[in-house]
């Protein structure tokens, strides 16, 4: 599943005098099974950009290829495009709306023309890619669980369309460490089945970790493009577009200052330990 | 937000409340406009404040045109199925009568004037000054148990919701959309559907949000005060005393008309 | 752990409502024709009525279509005398209804309180604008007859909706139960 993006605009409230350029002549290709960060200040367009991929907003100029075809062209067929993109929108436990936790998650393949049984079988599928027991939650109403279970449950929601294409709007935001690196651990395997995920985050540890590929947006415009080693090593530039970096970068740029010399520059805390470990066997 | 279009007119001074009092009297004198005479000094009245208020003719005319469909249906059922009697001309249920024609002008015409007024009076005051308006109305209210600094919270807090809300139901709509609800396409019956993924989650934001705003006022001392006259700072222009003994003598004009 | 709903918190949880006058409205009209038929103005004046009482029934029930004819021009002038006069009277009649009728469930008394509602405020604001728009000149069974037959798939979603909402709103603790009873889950 390629996406491409070609001179796509995208305008708010255009109609009037204080119409706003969220997104300016933006080309993009992502190919089919990449794991991409987006990055950028607050207001910088990322959610803009990813509902345009969605399909959720129309571009204002320029055209939304997915798998080559162009999803708003007439006659495309948008059943099809809500079940290949997967989007979590940020909080995305607020949609939930049912009385059990089956039919909540079941809401995605209402559609589908599937029978209930085979329904329940992808249902299952998805809470216990969540770390649901099946059985146990089924008949819950989703308002009985916590905060980071309701978070599962709305994400179970999403995967249960078995999306080729998997965005997510900072899903991580507002939970503790543990389910935010278990929730790392689910995307990433997903995207080794073959998903094609869009991450728009804050947190350059997590991207550095997972992502293949990182795009800082400023001002409606993509301003970097590259593996999280090449975008996060030039710190005047991270600290122009506010995207931050990684834990371990900045703790390595903190050694180096005080004379430790590293070959790389290491970005995650595995490639740090390791670098730390190489630097004292060889004597320091 | 709405129409409000700035300008320095006559009605632009005038403050929110002297305009909305203005507007009942108007409002009954349309009800009770009843002969020709009467729509005759609505017209006058009508014209003259569309001239106070500066507001173009083009734009008013645009407003009604907009709205030309309904005027037709309207006008046309009161000519055909008004009253059997006395018809220039019968045919089956259709009957045209003088008085079928007199009824749909009328209520075409009410319509009209009504939306004239308004537009004067949402065109010449800013949000602001009518939620103000508002809610010096609804004082009477405080009959019933709710204070008068109650009611300006409530007022305020509901406007200053309304983005807020707006977003987190765009947002919501947008989600749903995402997974597959029908909005776009589709029978009545599958629109009808997505109504509850939508309806649910909004309710909920909406009194999550309450909830959360309801207990930072609490613990800031927040406490429902007893009814209490409010400050009135009132100065009353000319102006403002004018306007209501107009609308008030066109309203009983109509009356005796 | 029981608790009762505030004082501070039904006001709040009115302007809520309010909002939702209007938002919910706009939300529709994404949907083509959806306006007319679901009437999503009525669903949170409703509301508030079951849940917060009367009084903040009636003040959602007039200031919510007067707000949203003042900040978005919907409802039109020429509607919005009869449309007022239809959710003050739902307001009121839900929320008076919520305190007398107790049949120790949930829905069965959220629907007895709708339909009352939703009966009361169509038979008076019909009797209400044939009295003022037309001076006695159609009957008053037209006037309630019309409003009863075009709005007929409105009245059923509020209904389907309305005690789906209350119950989710009670099942996410955002109001207390009307009736609590023991819980039995255990996690």
């Amino acid at each position: 599943m390629s996406i491409e993006l070609n001179q796509i605009s995208f305008c708010y409230a255009s109609h009037t005098s204080y119409g706003e350029y969220a997104l300016r002549e933006v080309e993009l290709f992502i190919g089919d099974g990449e794991f991409v960060g987006i990055m950028g200040h607050t207001g910088c367009g990322k959610t803009t950009l990813a509902q345009i991929v969605a399909g959720l907003l129309p571009p204002f100029a320029g055209t939304v290829k997915i798998d080559g075809y162009d999803i708003n062209k007439k006659g495309y067929d948008r059943k099809l495009l809500r079940k290949k993109v997967g989007f979590v929108f940020q909080y995305p436990e607020h949609q939930l709306f049912e009385t059990t936790v089956e039919r909540e998650v079941a809401f995605g393949l209402k559609y589908g023309g599937l029978s209930w049984n085979e329904r329940m079988e992808r249902v299952k599928d998805a809470l216990e890619c969540m770390g649901f027991a099946f059985e146990r939650v089924r008949k819950e109403s989703p308002m009985s669980f916590s905060g980071g279970e309701k978070r599962r449950i709305a994400i179970a929601g999403v995967l249960v369309s078995d999306p080729d294409i998997l965005i997510l709007d900072e899903p991580t935001a507002g939970l503790d460490a543990k389910s935010r690196s278990s929730l790392h651990k689910i995307i990433a395997k997903l995207n080794q089945r073959g998903a094609t995920v869009l991450w728009i985050s804050h947190d350059a540890d997590s991207l550095c970790k997972y992502a293949d590929r990182i795009i800082v947006l400023e001002k409606g415009k993509i301003v970097m493009d590259g593996p999280p080693r090449e975008v996060f090593a030039d710190q005047t530039k991270t600290e122009q577009y506010q995207i931050g970096t990684s834990q371990a970068r900045v703790i390595s740029e903190m050694l180096q200052k005080r004379g430790f010399k590293f070959e790389r520059k290491p970005i995650t805390y595995q490639e740090l330990l390791d670098d730390l470990c190489n630097y004292f066997k060889k004597g320091g | 937000m709405g129409q409000y279009m700035p300008g320095n007119s006559v009605f632009h001074k005038m403050r929110g409340t002297t305009k909305l009092i203005c507007f009942f009297w108007i409002l009954t004198a349309v009800l009770l406009t009843d002969s020709a005479a009467g729509f005759f000094l609505l017209f006058l009245t009508a014209g003259a404040s569309i001239a106070l208020a500066g507001i173009g003719l083009r734009n008013m005319g645009k407003t009604i045109a907009r709205l030309k469909v309904f005027f037709s249906v309207i006008f046309l059922m009161n000519l055909f199925f008004f009253s059997p009697e006395q018809a220039w001309w019968s045919c089956w249920i259709f009957h045209i009568s003088p008085a079928g024609f007199e009824q749909g002008a009328g209520v075409v015409m009410r319509v009209v004037f009504l939306l004239v007024f308004s537009r004067i009076l949402i065109a010449t005051t800013t949000p602001v000054e009518l939620t103000g308006a508002l809610e010096i109305l609804l004082l009477p209210l405080g009959v019933f148990g709710i204070s008068t600094g109650e009611l300006a919270m409530i007022l305020s807090v509901a406007v200053q919701f309304i983005p807020i809300l707006s977003k987190e139901a765009d947002q919501i709509r947008k989600a749903q959309i995402a997974r597959g609800a029908k909005f776009e396409s589709g029978h009545l019956r599958d629109r009808a559907k997505s109504v509850l993924p939508v309806v649910i989650p909004v309710f909920l934001a909406a009194f999550r949000r309450a909830d959360e705003l309801a207990l930072a006022m609490e613990a800031r001392g927040y406490r429902k005060t007893k009814a209490q006259r409010k400050q009135c700072k009132f100065r009353v222009h000319v102006r403002d005393v004018q306007a209501v003994v107009l609308s008030c003598a066109v309203c009983i004009t109509q009356i005796l008309l | 752990m029981k608790h009762q709903l505030s004082e501070v918190k039904c006001a709040v949880l009115t302007a809520a409502s309010i909002a939702l006058c209007i938002v919910l409205p706009m939300a529709f009209h994404a949907i083509p024709n959806a306006g007319n038929i679901f009437l999503p103005m009525h669903i949170p004046v409703l509301i508030c009525g079951l849940v917060c009482g009367w009084r903040y029934g009636l003040l959602c029930g007039i200031a919510g279509p007067v707000l949203s004819a003042v900040l978005t021009g919907m409802p039109p002038a020429a509607v919005l005398p009869g449309m007022a006069a239809e959710t003050a009277v739902f307001g009121v009649a839900a929320g008076f209804m919520m305190k007398t009728v107790h049949t120790k469930r949930l829905f069965p008394d959220l629907y007895i309180s709708l339909i009352t509602a939703i009966l009361l405020g169509k038979v008076i604001s019909g009797a209400a604008k044939a009295l003022i728009f037309s001076a006695g000149q159609y009957s008053m069974a037209a006037w309630v007859s019309a409003s009863f037959i075009t709005a007929w798939p409105g009245l059923l979603l509020q209904l389907a909706l309305i005690p789906a909402v209350v119950a989710a709103l009670e099942k996410s603790k955002l109001i207390p139960a009307r009736y609590p009873k023991k819980s039995g889950r255990f996690q």
